[in-house]
């Protein structure tokens, strides 16, 4: 098990900012999700935290040490792009895994090939890119590493194998593993992790456990009998962080005494008001939807 | 970690040993051919009367007379050359007609007049093991620019996977450039023996001289190709793609630059032969040449040992730079 503590992280690229003083604690035998829209920062902080690229500033400590590369022997990490050799079949790259890797499990390594429907004959030439993401699955997972790491773990494959990745990273966190991994399939996120930390232009906008963070918010909506919608002052109420109109619909993101928001939004006119809870997506758009600090009014096609 | 490298290594070692292989077939056809013409030693004398002779030198004489007009005469003098004259008639006549052909320990000379054909070999002197050497390590220095090459393939595209491997950077790389070296001397050597093989059935195996140059031949010819290694993977460790292009652009630029040393105007010689310090085909023409030459095309004395330790020098500081350069790159 492998409590993973990033702290301050800071990477440049000439004068873009890619990441900016991240930090997160990181549990053992836990699932930590990163989200953040395209160019967020989330491959560059994989790359800090396993040292492929070098951090301007802050570190990242693997119980409580800095990375030294026998760590790796623990360690998997499976990038957003296929970095496997065309010209190896996916069965050399398990033999470099099992040389390289001391608790490598052939085993495991068929059972995963099956789930992914691959033939180790095959080179990765011939792959598709889901087929090449599978590959690189079965080659992290076979390793039976204490730490995973995953970018974009889902990226090209079909909604069954999206199923089976899923299943794969809770039972792995079941069997005690440490598992911190990025998806813009925020329900997936959303099933998997416990904790998760969204990302926008390299800085880190929210954190927290998923049920926190859920029970935090509520959304509060109705249905007005007129398009032209008046907000009426909810969109400077504090108790408001956000208000989005979708036709006659309006929508208000609340985070303290959703019910006087509703009663607010009846008092303005609307019927069918109704409380519900916030899911990971409502959480992520709040936090990184651009240009719209909270009470402004979202007009959604 | 030396798992992949030893793939790759292999797959260029392959279609060098099957180059050799072809090679050495095309020798085996050509042997038939030949049919016996090259000594007697061959045992594909024509069929017809044989005469065996000793003249008072001590030579030996085989005379046979074929069946079909074929006249050889094969000559083996006690200090162990060889005179071979095969007679034979041509198959049209032709005009007088002659052609003289030197290789290493051997000349032939065939003349052509009339109804008749006379080939004449002289196995004049013996075959040097420097000579073979030299051949072998320009055969190997091939492969070793190739394969120089492995650094910078693992910069297109593959980083993430190598150094998320229970190893240092260096120690990858290092793995790497050991599974080159063997992959190096292994042709090396399959070259070598192939080339005695080939010598062996022609019956020239036993001209093989050990010369006595040859234990500083065999330390050069193991150090030029890695000097060739070590230069390559130095200027290509922090490339990706382009690193095919600055491979393509090598030899050319290597093996002419010395040229430039003969320049006098505007001190073009004396810059040339600064930079020819480093570069291990100016060593190979010092070596190689005739005496005198490695002094107008090198700053450093033109001595064997001297350029040996210099290529020496070339590959390990080659490498290191390299690894410099590997610990540096970012994924």
């Amino acid at each position: 098990m492998t409590a993973l503590s990033i702290r301050n992280l800071s990477k440049n690229y000439g004068t873009f900012a890619a990441l900016k003083d991240f930090s997160a604690e990181i549990a053992p035998g836990t699932v930590f999700g990163l989200l953040g829209p395209n160019g967020a920062g989330k491959t560059t902080t994989f790359k800090c935290l396993l040292g492929l690229s070098r951090a301007d500033s802050g570190e990242a400590l693997f119980d409580g040490m800095p990375l030294q590369p026998q760590f790796f022997d623990r360690i998997a990490y499976v990038p957003e792009k296929s970095v496997l050799y065309d010209w190896m079949t996916i069965g050399q790259h398990l033999e470099m895994q099992k040389r390289a890797f001391s608790a490598f499990s052939a085993r495991r390594a068929e059972e995963l090939l099956a789930l992914f429907d691959l033939d180790p004959r095959k080179r990765v030439r011939n792959l598709s890119k889901g087929m090449r993401t599978g590959a690189a699955l079965v080659m992290a997972f076979s390793a039976n590493p204490d730490l995973l790491v995953l970018d974009e773990p889902t990226s090209g494959l079909d909604p069954l194998n999206q199923r089976a990745v899923l299943k794969l990273i809770i039972d792995a966190a079941a069997d005690g593993k440490t598992i911190i991994f990025s998806s813009h399939q925020i329900g997936q996120v959303e099933r998997a992790a416990e904790h998760i930390a969204i990302l926008q232009n390299g800085k880190l906008l929210l954190a927290g456990a998923v049920e926190d963070l859920k029970s935090e918010y509520k959304i509060v909506e109705g249905i007005f009998s007129d398009e032209r919608i008046s907000s009426n002052g909810l969109a400077r109420d504090p108790r408001v962080t956000r208000v989005e109109t979708t036709g006659r619909v309006l929508r208000t993101i609340v985070r303290d005494d959703s019910s006087g928001v509703a009663a607010e939004l009846e008092r303005l006119g609307a019927s069918n008001v109704r409380m519900v809870d916030l899911n990971l997506e409502d959480i992520f758009l709040n936090a990184v939807s651009p240009n719209t600090p909270a009470g402004e009014i979202v007009e959604q096609a | 970690m030396y798992y992949t490298e030893s793939l790759r290594a292999w797959r260029m070692v392959r279609i060098f040993l099957i180059v050799f292989a072809a090679l050495f077939v095309l020798c085996i056809v050509m042997r038939i051919v030949a049919n016996g013409h090259l000594n007697e030693t061959g045992y594909n004398l024509p069929p017809g009367h044989v005469k065996r002779t000793v003249l008072a030198n001590g030579s030996q004489v085989t005379t046979v007379t074929g069946d079909r007009g074929e006249h050889v005469v094969v000559v083996r003098n006690p200090h162990g050359t060889e005179d071979i004259t095969i007679t034979e008639p041509a198959k049209k006549p032709v005009k007088g007609q002659s052609a003289t052909m030197h290789v290493p320990g051997a000349m032939i000379q065939v003349t052509a007049h009339g109804r008749s054909r006379i080939t004449h070999i002289h196995h004049n002197e013996a075959i040097w093991l420097s000579w073979l050497l030299v051949i072998a390590s320009c055969v190997a220095a091939i492969l070793a620019a190739m394969l120089a090459l492995n650094l910078s393939r693992e910069n297109d595209g593959h980083l993430e996977l190598c150094w998320t491997k229970p190893v240092s950077r260096a120690g990858y790389a290092l793995t790497g450039v050991a599974v080159d070296v063997a992959a190096i001397f292994v042709v090396g050597i399959a070259w070598m023996v192939l080339t005695v093989l080939t010598l062996a059935i022609f019956g020239e195996a036993h001209l093989i001289t050990f010369d006595a140059g040859a234990w500083k031949t065999l330390l050069f010819s193991v150090a030029f190709p890695l000097s060739l290694y070590g230069l390559v993977v130095a200027l290509t460790a922090s490339m990706s793609r382009g690193a095919v292009f600055v491979l393509g652009l090598f030899w050319p630029v290597v093996l002419l630059f010395p040229l430039f040393s003969f320049i006098q105007k505007y001190s073009i010689g004396t810059i040339a032969r600064v930079i020819d310090t480093i570069n291990p085909a100016a060593y190979f023409y010092a070596f190689v040449g005739p005496e005198g030459y490695g002094s107008k095309i090198l700053m450093l004395p033109a001595t064997e040992t001297m350029e040996i330790l210099a290529l020496c020098a070339i590959a390990i500081l080659g490498v290191l730079a390299s690894l410099a350069q590997w610990r540096r790159l970012e994924a």
